[in-house]
This record gives structure tokens, sequence and C-alpha cells, in this order.
């Protein structure tokens, strides 16, 4: 059976096979982000969005340069900043970094893996918020990298 | 014999890790508020992130891990000088000042530099305080390697509070709210 599919198509469904596999692992060391927003009213709207991080860098590339500059001038001198603590967090145990409860609401930031995860649960709404490290810190980085396509800051 | 070497491994393994593990520090924060919103917050910070990330900071007074103290009179005060002569001086209690709003007291106990203020603003009843101990290992490194008399090496000072061990640096009660700073080796305030 397989010898007699043409040599041509059987090179493209294994580079269609090869590039799916490829673009599969890529996503999932990249991670994904994650946010989903169940509105707890009767009828309330139910927003899950799935974004695999590998797109984001790709994402901010349309984003016009000037825009990406404004906000670089004040991400730069943070930068370092935020490349050291990703890159501790990366290797710091699983832990719940922040928790803020009352009686209205419960927020926690939790570093879970290789992500950040938002939770807030109010009367309202519950609202779960992931990002991979690693894409803070490219978002970081991109930003940044704007600032220096529009020149040095002032 | 290679039975032996792979269990002699896994036990060298397994005791790195747990030396590893054990040998982090973790920097709480938790505010418990008593008043009508009764929130509580909890910080847990692993000691390494604060030594990582402090050095890469540039701000207004703080660079490369050192904090320039001004305000708060430090023009009038050479802090690093009290501070030396503190961390050289018999335990006794050095500064006590009582008045109508708040009784302030200073003394070295041991190893420690304890710092009690009591700010009654003339109603006792609702007095706050506030209780600070600090390691004479954390003051002297504060001291290390600064350029000037404001500046304060806050990066020396973790690194010597991440060797000093677990430890209940400051505490805050009034009527509504208590706040706990500490240092330990567990990533859960609980």
């Amino acid at each position: 059976m397989i010898s007699k599919i043409p040599p041509v198509v059987a090179g493209m469904l294994f580079l269609t096979g090869a590039t799916a596999v490829t673009g599969a692992v890529m996503t999932y060391n990249a991670g994904s982000i994650r946010v989903s927003v169940e509105e707890k009213k009767p009828g309330g709207d139910h927003v899950h969005i799935i974004v695999p991080a590998i797109l984001v860098p790709a994402a901010m590339g349309m984003v016009p340069s000037k825009e990406l500059g404004k906000h670089a001038k004040e991400i730069q001198p943070w930068l370092p900043a935020i490349r050291a603590a990703c890159k501790e967090l990366e290797r710091t145990p699983d832990v719940v970094l922040v928790e803020v409860t009352n009686p209205n609401e419960h927020v926690t930031i939790t570093k879970r893996g290789g992500a950040i995860h938002i939770d807030v649960v109010d009367p309202g709404e519950n609202v779960h918020v992931v990002v991979p490290l690693g894409t803070i810190q490219s978002v970081a980085e991109r930003l940044a990298a704007g600032g220096e396509q529009e020149g040095p800051p002032a | 014999m290679k039975k032996t070497l792979l269990v002699l491994a896994g036990i060298l393994v397994g005791a790195t890790m747990a030396l590893a593990q054990s040998a982090e520090s973790w920097v709480h924060v938790r505010v418990v508020s008593a008043d009508e919103k009764g929130e509580t917050v909890k910080v847990n910070v692993p000691m390494s992130l604060a030594v990582a990330v402090l050095p890469a900071i540039h701000s207004d007074d703080l660079h490369d891990g050192k904090v320039h103290v001004r305000g708060h009179h430090s023009e009038d005060i050479d802090l690093r000088a009290v501070l030396e002569a503190v961390s050289k001086s018999p335990d006794n209690e050095y500064v006590t000042v009582e008045s109508k709003e708040e009784n302030v007291r200073v003394a070295k106990s041991g190893e420690y530099i304890l710092i009690k203020v009591t700010d009654h603003k003339g109603n006792k009843e609702k007095a706050e305080q506030v209780d600070v101990k600090v390691p004479m290992s954390v003051v002297k490194a504060l001291l290390t390697d600064v350029n000037d008399k404001d500046e304060l090496n806050v990066l020396a000072a973790l690194e010597a509070l991440k060797a000093h061990g677990p430890l209940d640096l400051v505490t805050v009660h009034d009527g509504n709210e208590s706040v706990r700073i500490w240092v330990d080796s567990k990533s859960t305030a609980d």
C-alpha cells in the first residue's frame, strides 16, 4: 500500500507531519496564555481564551513600533530586574506568592510549573489568568527592543 | 556492585536535593486586618529571588543593591557611625525616648538589635506596637562596601539574613491590624 504512494506525495506528507509535530513541541515548550472569565450572574458570559505563547512575539511584531516605543521607555530600566526575576522564578518551587482574602474577594498569585497563575474570585465573577514566565520575559524584551528601534530615551 | 553504586548515587542525589531545598530561605509577610473589611494579605518570597532581583533594580535611591538613605534627618546623623558604634558596644538599652505620643527603645541584646516603638498618640487603648529584631550580622552587612555615609548595602544585608536562618524580623500590632514579617525555610506562611 505504502509503496503505491508517489514519492512526491509521501515527501509532502512527511514534511506536513514533521512541521505539525515540531509546531506542537514548540507550542508545548513555550506553553499557553490562558484567560478565563466566568460571570456568576444567570446567563452571564463565560469567556475562555487560550493563546499559544509562541504566537505572542509574532503578534507583538505587528504592533506599530511607535506604540511599542511609548512603553519601552518605561520598561527599559526594569528589564534587568524582570529578567532576573523570571530566571529565578523558573527554578523556584511551586508556591503561592501572594494571597489576599477578604469577605468579598480571594486573590492569589501563584508560581506553578513554568507559569504565573492569577486567580480572582469575587461575588461577580471568577477570573483565571495563566502566563508562562518565558512569555513575561519575551514581552518585556520585545517592548524594550521597540524603544531601541525608536531611538534611545531622551 | 553496579546495584550498590546505583543505590549510593540515588542516596547522594536525594541528600543533595534535600539539602538544596532546606537551604532556601523565604521571606513571609502577613497582614491581618480585624476591621469590617477583615482582609488578610500573605506574601511569600524566596530570598534567592530578592537577592537576584535587587542588584538589577536601578531607581532613584537604589542602585546595585545599595540604597541611599535621604531625608529622615539622615543629613544630621552619621548612620554608619551609629550602627558601627552599636555593633562594637556591649548589651544595653541605647536609646529611650518617652513622649506623650510615642515611646521608642533601641537595645542591643546578644547578637540582635531590638527596636521597640509604641505609638499611642495620647490614646493608650489604641496603641500601635512595632517590634523589630535585626541580627548584628545584618547590621554589619548593611555597612559593608559602601561609598558614603548615607548608603546602606541592602543586598549584603539580605545575604546575611539568608545565612542567619529563621527569624521574626518585624511585628506590628494596633487595635485593628497586625503585621508580621519573618524569615524561615518554609515556602508557605501556614
